[in-house]
């Protein structure tokens, strides 16, 4: 998707709207909003469908599942962790597995909502600052990290599932 | 959010937080003692920074480099924006 992203149209995007562009930002955000709006766009042609936990995943309450925290009653290490957390195989220098990593994430990030999208592309894959995208995207600094941290959890699940089943 | 001690059920809403740098003082200080008693809450951090490092090569021209075909559709889009005359 974000590949993809990365084309024709996103620099004939730019060079079309060069002449809109009035300084209200610096030239970096803005080229960076028409990225992240392109992504969005290629993002959603490719899938027609969105799973159905995510077309229900809101912006409150936890974003792990609570059954793996024990009770907060507990006589021992009330809401603590039930299992303990399964550790990544992870192989340093296997081009392979980071590939096919950076394939799952990538398919992770077209399917979350709109903003979490928006946000965990404009910080974690373009590596802007939290003032940038909160000017970029029109977000509270506050808003802007409940956004990221749903994106990121969301993303570390996903990751954790698909390396249990590798593992299995 | 303040509180002398943090439950693991409450650490891992506050990584981001924790990460970003906009935690009080206290509860910084609260986190940081949890990390440093709880092996998997610090492996949920370890895990969160991975998924972030990840992230980021997600996108190959990270590097700068142009992607395959990108420098000739910048030059085909510049081409059809110059006057006619030239």
């Amino acid at each position: 998707m974000i590949g993809a992203a990365v084309s024709g149209g996103f620099w004939l995007a730019v060079v079309d709207g060069i002449d809109r562009f009035q300084g209200r930002s610096t030239l970096r955000t803005w080229v960076l909003s028409i990225l992240i709006r392109q992504a969005q766009r290629t993002g959603r042609r490719e899938r027609r469908t969105i799973p159905f936990s995510v077309a229900w995943r809101g912006e409150h309450g936890p974003t792990l599942a609570q059954d793996r925290f024990r009770p907060a009653n507990a006589a021992e290490y009330p809401r603590g962790w039930v299992s303990p957390l399964p550790r990544w195989d992870l192989l340093p220098d296997n081009q392979r597995q980071a590939r096919e990593l950076r394939g799952v994430l990538d398919d992770a990030i077209s399917d979350l909502p709109r903003r979490q999208q928006q946000v965990v592309m404009a910080r974690d894959v373009w590596g802007c600052g939290s003032s940038e995208v909160c000017t970029m995207l029109g977000l509270s600094a506050n808003y802007q990290r409940v956004l990221l941290h749903r994106a990121r959890a969301h993303l570390r699940t996903v990751l954790e599932t698909y390396l249990s089943v590798a593992a299995s | 959010m303040t509180s002398p001690s943090i439950a693991c059920q409450q650490l891992v809403e506050m990584v981001t937080d924790y990460l970003e740098g906009c935690l009080t003082a206290e509860d910084m200080a609260a986190v940081q003692r949890h990390l440093q008693a709880c092996a998997d809450c610090s492996g949920y951090l370890t895990q969160m920074r991975r998924v972030i490092t990840l992230t980021g090569a997600v996108f190959d021209d990270r590097t700068g480099m142009l992607p395959a075909g990108m420098l000739d559709g910048l030059t085909q889009a510049f081409t059809k924006r110059l006057p006619s005359a030239w």
